[in-house]
């Protein structure tokens, strides 16, 4: 990846991040699921359901460019760098997966 | 330069010697809460999954709170989203060219450094 579409990737997901995440805790706060069927019917409803999607599609590509950028910081030796890289990728990829099973799981994706 | 003085300009290494620039603390603190971030994920997804699975998930999540080390964690990770999320807010303006000199940069460090503490004392009021 180069670094203008990491650059971009990292502001374009950044916005998405903080818009979901103010409509998450604004909502948890004035309108709080009393119960686990509250929770399941809003988490798993079709809007938000997507909503989900594009939120950890965010957050994965944010944290790659993220702790990439880290890690070139810091990380200097080339096979340690490589070996930590590939290791948050796969790391990420890993979550990506554990996340669709979840959403999937919620029944509306 | 054939013939070498011995350099006596200052060096000084040690970062925590040095008084940092407001500006500095809001960066540095950007880059570790988003490090925090990162590692606090696979946990978030862990309650996210725990707490659609059943009822008894659920409770167990809500109950995980109940946990002093839960909620010093909570706290944490409260301090990181809203330290992350208003100095990022801050950076992408400063990328548009707004609040660019130095003295609004220096107000909106201080602004940005201070939200991250009312984050925490947020969620102290809501938590404990």
């Amino acid at each position: 990846m180069s670094g203008m579409t990491a650059w971009l990737i990292q502001r374009v997901s950044a916005v998405y991040l903080a818009g979901f995440l103010v409509y998450f805790l604004v909502t948890l706060m004035i309108c709080t699921p009393k119960s686990y069927a509250d929770w399941h019917a809003w988490i798993t409803s079709g809007v938000m359901s997507l909503a989900m999607t594009f939120f950890f599609l965010a957050l994965f590509s944010h944290a790659w460019v993220g702790i990439r950028d880290v890690l070139l910081d810091y990380v200097k030796p080339f096979t340690l760098r490589l070996t930590l890289l590939v290791i948050l990728a796969s790391g990420l990829a890993f979550m990506a997966l554990w996340v669709i099973r979840i959403l999937l799981a919620g029944g509306s994706v | 330069m054939k013939d070498k003085k011995p350099d006596t300009r200052p060096v000084n290494l040690n970062l925590l010697s040095i008084r940092q620039p407001v500006t500095a603390i809001a960066s540095i603190a950007h880059r570790i809460s988003g490090v925090l971030l990162f590692i606090s994920i696979p946990f978030v997804i862990w309650l996210l999954d725990r707490s659609l699975q059943s009822p008894q998930g659920y409770a167990q999540v809500i109950s995980l709170l109940d946990n002093g080390l839960v909620k010093l964690f909570a706290l944490l990770i409260a301090w990181s989203v809203a330290h992350h999320l208003f100095a990022g807010i801050r950076f992408l303006l400063l990328d548009i060219d707004i609040g660019i000199d130095l003295e609004t940069a220096r107000k909106s460090a201080m602004i940005v450094n201070a939200l991250g503490v009312v984050g925490v004392l947020f969620a102290m009021v809501i938590i404990l």
